[in-house]
């Protein structure tokens, strides 16, 4: 017998021991500690999911005790005070609007500054409107009426809800009785709306008071424009059938 | 007789001798080992199986939630709207001066007839431009304007050219800021 099956035979028990014992620790080191490893980084995705899905839950309870209607109403407003577009049609016809309602004249009524005809969110930031934080058509508009008439239009220009607001203006009291001229320089404002809406996993944003108080002001704003009844809706979610209808 | 020995004990093998006398230690260890390492594995087992069957179902709720809160995109996306046109408008309304009341600080400087001119600059100066019949009148208008400006209603008044003019009228202009 050779010697080498002789000590195997001798020690089999052992050996066979030592095996294990080996192949135990092998296991270990091999199969065991990465195992744990792999459980460690499931929990902590289990942690991660959780979270999530919490966050998302309380996002769509949020959303679900949401109003639809009642926003759609709060955009709309705030859409006839700061328009997506230019929309000259609303600028003049609020100037016209409140004119008619403080019994001034409009003489003179001029876009200036080279307003692009080019879609809002094409057309450059201006610097001025960048520190305003909103893109502004300027334009001059000419008045005459009583002091009292004039003194009513200049009050109520910033208190309609297409906003515009007084940037320079100048008075001229003539020798002879009235009525008076008004030159004045004048911004209307309008932003393009926001064409990324984020993802599902984007956290919802809440209104602050401040907004809220915002809200409620737009909507206490009278609409000084005759075609105010027929401002379009939001067209959030909806596509246009006819692109380039007005 | 020859002097003749038979010796039947085993021959002390050395260092092998050693080892025989481990073998029952090492079986014992390496049952231990089996036990724990079937123990270990049947725990990994059971945890791995219940921590895949948690993320399957957080990974499920996950995806009925996200496809919940798409239903509602154009909610969301009006919300989201409102809230960017609202901080917007915020700011439109802050740059918007309420320049109407400009008047009655103007009425408390002198009457409306007195009045020239008036102008708003850029800067939310207003310069104006008067006539007055008589030093008194003057004196109650410089009066005045120290009195508004007493009073927090305008700032940085200033008299910008005074004329006396041969038929005894007086040409005075004026520059402010109000304080809207």
């Amino acid at each position: 017998m050779p010697p080498i099956d002789k000590l195997f035979k001798t020690y089999q028990n052992g050996i066979i021991s030592v095996v294990l014992i080996l192949f135990c620790l092998s296991a270990t080191v091999f199969a065991v500690f990465p195992a744990i490893s792999k459980i460690q980084e499931m929990v902590g995705e289990v942690r991660d999911l959780s979270e999530q899905t919490s966050l998302l839950q309380k996002k769509l309870d949020t959303l679900n005790a949401l109003d639809e209607d009642e926003l759609r109403l709060k955009l709309t407003n705030a859409l006839s005070a700061v328009p997506s577009e230019r929309s000259f049609p609303t600028l003049f016809e609020t100037v016209e609007g409140v004119a008619a309602q403080t019994g001034v004249v409009v003489i003179q009524m001029s876009i200036t500054g080279g307003a692009t005809l080019a879609t809002p969110s094409s057309s450059k930031i201006s610097a001025a409107d960048k520190k305003l934080g909103t893109r502004t058509i300027p334009f001059t508009v000419t008045v005459n009426g009583s002091l009292s008439a004039v003194e009513q239009f200049i009050a109520s220009v910033p208190t309609v809800r297409r906003l515009l607001r007084t940037r320079v203006f100048s008075i001229t009291f003539p020798k002879d009785l009235r009525p008076l001229t008004v030159s004045m320089d004048m911004d209307a404002f309008y932003e393009p709306l926001p064409t990324n809406l984020g993802t599902a996993k984007t956290v919802l944003p809440t209104l602050s008071e401040a907004e809220e108080a915002v809200i409620v002001r737009l909507s206490n704003m009278p609409l000084a424009s005759q075609g105010s009844g027929s401002l379009p809706p939001p067209l959030i979610g909806k596509a246009k059938e006819n692109p380039f209808a007005p | 007789m020859p002097d003749t020995q038979i010796n039947l004990i085993q021959k002390a093998a050395g260092g092998l001798h050693q080892f025989s006398r481990l073998e029952e230690p090492l079986r014992r260890a390496s049952l231990w080992f089996l036990g724990v390492l079937f123990v270990a594995g049947l725990a990994i087992g059971i945890t791995f199986t219940v921590v895949r069957s948690q993320i399957q179902q957080f990974e499920q709720t996950r995806a009925r939630v996200v496809r919940e809160i798409n239903a509602q995109s154009v909610k969301e996306g009006i919300l989201l709207s409102l809230k960017e046109r609202t901080g917007i408008a915020g700011k439109a309304l802050e740059a918007a001066k309420p320049w109407g009341k400009l008047f009655s600080v103007l009425s408390s400087l002198a009457s409306e007839d007195a009045f020239n001119s008036i102008s708003v600059d850029e800067s939310g100066r207003v310069s104006t431009a008067l006539e007055l019949s008589s030093i008194d009148d003057t004196v109650t208008l410089i009066t005045n304007t120290m009195n508004l400006a007493y009073d927090r209603q305008l700032r940085m008044p200033q008299m910008l050219s005074f004329a006396f003019r041969e038929d005894g009228r007086i040409q005075i202009s004026l520059s402010f800021f109000p304080i809207l």
